[in-house]
């Protein structure tokens, strides 16, 4: 890849262009593993405990609604809209079906389907007031965010509802892969994607200028990073194995990747938050776009407060809420998701998720006090932010 | 009409057959009157340069043309025949395709997903399409427009189109009327923003618009620009055609007395329209 195209253009300023390690649109998740490198490094140094599979495997189920809200965050921030009730609408699911699961004849399927409906409905309803009331999501969403609260209180009462305590939703967060069974599938998912990578890469190498040092060193690179998620999967096993929730999570996350980078749809997500008047001039159906895209994430974040109540066993007043929300955001944030709309990978999002819930367990397992928690927490955002906006400046001249 | 050389643009005589024609288009926004009955030739293979003050109606022509806004009266024909478009994409479906001032691109997508977007190749199992982006398809249909303009100094087309430079972007967006087989491409102010080099590149790539027997129309404020690429130089004053030249027989100072309209210019009717 050549840096300069033709002195014509280099006369009028060429822009840089990626670095010659070329790991995909993974290259712009490399501040947040460095970040998260360093985070195991100082909890490891910090507590005995981090690295114990134990310990590893709890935080994989903590990090679960965390990594849910983000998602469904990355979502909308990607389209260039924002919902702040996302956590409201969670803690609202969570009593919401710790509830319907109060009612004996009430099967689990049957509550949980209602849940997400719930979930879907509420932004839904929110994306008309943003759509066709013409106002910002930010406020719409920042309303929705009391009034759901206010909701959740009400309909949970003074008592915390314990009835999620029921199989099988209870066993969402307490159920652990057969760690045979994990492996074979990051074998079979991982191994099969990197092959058909390969053979694509092959196939198109004549157009894609990609040479094939580069292809065989780049999909070593992943193959090495099969190998170790082999080593990680195997490792969890004295902790009693991948957590079965994380690995839905790692589902929900994958899917909405492929959406969003190889369905039609998911390109127009990024077209209507990169430019709308563009996408607009170019005929893509934005208010379609938007309303589905606000009800998928409400959906989502009403199955981060299931989650939630699942793996504390009961729903109360503090389930979902500002925080989750608030954290669902700086993970989204901290994952590359520009707040402008347009740019940033699910991916990323749930990396950064994964590192918020990093720092928030080793910082526990230090036993310091609570509000070092979240200057630690703010910390680690900016921090992550810093770098990435280093590097991306480097990339891009804008 | 008045006694300068004002020829109406329908009357306008080519060998080259008329891809569109515009009659006697009116619009008037509340009681601003900007078209107040502009007619309007485009032909295949011909460079048309549509100069004009600010708010002479250039802009409003385009629209019209391009099918962003409708006129309140006259007709749009292509081809012979006359169409009415309801938004941009009915124009883009008859063949008229806009390159806006603002590029219309999406700074975070690449080449290959801006020059298809809102109409990406999707994938073909059998006789199903299922929608899935068929991406090799669409990047060799690509490099299939951007060699046809013979644009030579866009490596990649992968990268986000917010890596290249200003002329390589343009080049993107003149590229996606040749993708689309346009007809007709309306160019507004297409080198505004581009230093001088870059801005002789997009005059090249017009060229060759024309070469392929495309009609073009360029909006510009650059006289110098507009002798080195046009054909016919049509200018606007209060929401007409006030006067439409051959590039060949005409020179900077007769186009701008026009714009001006300092003339012997006896103020045509500008007191008729809906203005007042």
């Amino acid at each position: 890849m050549s840096s300069t195209a033709t002195a014509e253009v280099s006369a009028e300023q060429p822009r840089r262009r990626l670095p010659q390690i070329n790991l995909g649109r993974a290259g712009e998740l490399l501040p947040l593993a460095v970040a998260l490198i360093a985070t195991v490094i100082v909890f490891r140094v910090g507590s005995e405990f981090f690295l114990t599979a134990r310990n590893l495997t709890n935080l994989l189920v903590q990090m679960a609604p965390l990594a849910l809200v983000a998602i469904a965050s990355t979502l909308v921030i990607v389209m260039g809209e924002i919902d702040l009730s996302l956590g409201s609408v969670a803690g609202l699911a969570g009593a919401f079906v710790a509830i319907e699961l109060g009612h004996p004849g009430m099967p689990w399927w049957g509550a949980l389907a209602l849940t997400l409906g719930l979930g879907l409905c509420i932004a839904l309803m929110q994306g008309i007031f943003v759509l066709f009331g013409k106002i910002q999501s930010f406020a719409v969403t920042l309303a929705g965010y009391f009034i759901w609260y206010g909701v959740q209180i009400g309909i949970l009462g003074s008592k915390a509802q314990e009835s999620v305590r029921r199989a099988p939703i209870a066993e969402l967060s307490s159920s652990r892969l057969s760690t045979s069974v994990a492996i074979g599938l990051v074998i079979i998912i991982g191994g099969g994607l990197l092959a058909i990578r390969y053979f694509v890469n092959v196939r198109d190498s004549h157009e894609a200028k990609m040479s094939h040092t580069r292809l065989l060193l780049t999909t070593g690179l992943w193959a090495v990073v099969i190998a170790l998620l082999v080593w990680f999967v195997s490792y969890l096993k004295d902790g009693g194995g991948v957590p079965l929730i994380f690995a839905i999570v790692m589902g929900i996350a994958a899917i909405v990747w492929v959406i969003l980078t190889r369905v039609p749809f998911g390109r127009h997500i990024y077209a209507v938050g990169g430019s709308e008047p563009a996408a607009r001039a170019m005929g893509i159906p934005i208010t379609r776009i938007k309303l589905i895209t606000f009800a998928v994430a409400g959906a989502l974040a009403a199955f981060a407060g299931v989650v939630s109540v699942s793996y504390t066993g009961g729903a109360t007043t503090s389930t979902g809420g500002g925080v989750l929300l608030l954290e669902g955001i700086g993970a989204t944030v901290v994952g590359g998701v520009s707040l402008l709309g347009g740019r940033g990978s699910v991916w990323g999002a749930f990396c950064g998720a994964l590192l918020l819930a990093a720092v928030q367990n080793g910082l526990a397992l230090l036993q310091l006090q609570f509000y070092v928690v979240y200057i630690a927490q703010g910390g680690v955002v900016l921090f992550a932010l810093l770098a990435d906006s280093a590097i991306r400046h480097r990339l891009v001249r804008q | 009409m008045s006694a300068t050389p004002v020829k109406d643009g329908s009357t306008s005589s080519s060998d080259h057959p008329v891809a569109l024609e515009v009659r006697a288009a009116r619009k008037s926004f509340g009681h601003v009157t900007a078209l107040q009955g502009a007619s309007l030739t485009l032909r295949r293979g011909e460079v048309t340069a549509l100069v004009g003050d600010n708010g002479a109606g250039k802009s409003t022509l385009v629209k019209v043309i391009s099918g962003v806004i409708q006129p309140d009266s006259g007709s749009i024909h292509v081809d012979g025949e006359e169409v009415t478009m309801r938004d941009p994409q009915a124009g883009r479906k008859k063949g008229i395709h806009t390159v806006f001032q603002d590029l219309a691109l999406v700074n975070p997508l690449s080449t290959t997903e801006n020059m298809f977007l809102g109409d990406e190749i999707r994938t073909k199992i059998g006789p199903v399409t299922i929608p899935w982006l068929n991406r090799r398809a669409m990047r060799r249909e690509t490099w299939r427009a951007l060699g046809d303009l013979r644009v030579t100094t866009l490596k990649d087309v992968n990268v986000p189109i917010e890596m290249l430079s200003g002329g390589q972007r343009q080049s993107v967006a003149i590229a996606r009327a040749v993708r689309e087989r346009a007809a007709v491409v309306l160019l507004d102010e297409p080198t505004a923003a581009l230093g001088v080099s870059q801005a002789e590149q997009v005059l090249e790539l017009i060229g060759r618009l024309r070469e392929q027997g495309t009609a073009v129309m360029v909006i510009s404020h650059n006289l110098r620009e507009v002798f080195a690429v046009a054909d016919r130089i049509v200018v606007m004053r209060l929401g007409r055609v006030a006067a439409n030249f051959s590039a060949n027989d005409t020179n900077e100072e007769e186009v701008v007395s026009a714009i001006v309209g300092s003339r012997r210019e006896p103020e045509p009717e500008a007191t008729e329209g809906g203005d007042q």
